[in-house]
């Protein structure tokens, strides 16, 4: 049971994280594309 | 400053307030002595998720009638950072609807009036892109995905509504605006709402932002 809540936790969380990190990269390269 | 900067900054503590509120609140009755104490948390990171996408499908749906009403760029850059977000969401409700699933339910997937047609859901976010990558000519492109995103709203009603029109296991926690939550699971609930909503625009700016720059699309 602990180790679904976990990965619940850790699957909505992460998928923020890497849609942020990733829109971050792409907004980077085109700002400097430009 | 910018304006998704400025949000992404309010929202980071928001985030953790959040996550510690949902680890710390007590169990709620509702939920039954039955079930496994901790397990009715996966609430704060199902219902969040599941909620930004239908909200997904509605930036993208008045978008696109604007796209196609107008012909703006904007619009169409709005109606696909909306999607954007809203196709990583909608596969997280269902993963974590389907792991709660298993362990109310005995099983991760039961053909669920309500897992139906989330899924369904889904697969009209994943359907967008698979269109809109399908097509090279940029002006056909994001007319035909205009179109394509007002006709798949149709399955944020339907998805809403399985729970309340067809027999199903799954619980109906918000009708005509009534919590059926106890006082502090519903406003920890809520907090998580809000803390998704303001991501969602965070990230809705900073992809919209991505697109016109970049042009492309």
């Amino acid at each position: 049971m602990y180790m679904e809540l976990l990965l619940s936790y850790l699957l909505y969380w992460g998928i923020l994280a890497v849609l942020t990190i990733y829109l971050l990269i792409k907004y980077r390269r085109a700002r400097h594309e430009s | 400053m910018e304006m998704w900067r400025i949000l992404g900054v309010a929202v980071l503590p928001l985030c953790l307030v959040s996550v510690y509120l949902s680890f710390i609140s007590p169990p709620p009755i509702e939920f039954g002595a039955a079930a496994p104490p901790d397990v009715y948390r996966i609430l704060y990171v199902h219902v969040p998720p599941a909620w930004i996408s239908y909200l997904s499908m509605g930036f993208s749906l008045v978008s696109s009638i604007v796209y196609l009403a107008r012909r703006s760029v904007k619009a169409d850059a709005i109606a696909l950072s909306s999607m954007r977000i809203g196709l990583p969401l909608s596969w997280v409700a269902i993963v974590t609807g389907s792991l709660w699933a298993n362990i109310t339910w005995g099983e991760y997937w039961s053909w669920d009036p309500r897992e139906t047609t989330t899924l369904i859901l889904a697969l009209a976010f994943t359907g967008y892109f698979a269109l809109r990558w399908s097509i090279p000519d940029i002006e056909r492109k994001r007319r035909v995905s205009a179109m394509y995103a007002i006709a798949s709203f149709i399955t944020v009603p339907l998805s809403y509504y399985s729970a309340i029109l067809w027999r199903t296991l799954h619980p109906i926690v918000i009708t005509h605006g009534e919590i059926a939550l106890a006082p502090h699971t519903g406003l920890i609930l809520m907090i998580n709402l809000a803390t998704a909503l303001l991501i969602f625009l965070t990230l809705l700016y900073l992809s919209y932002k991505v697109e016109i720059a970049g042009g492309k699309q």
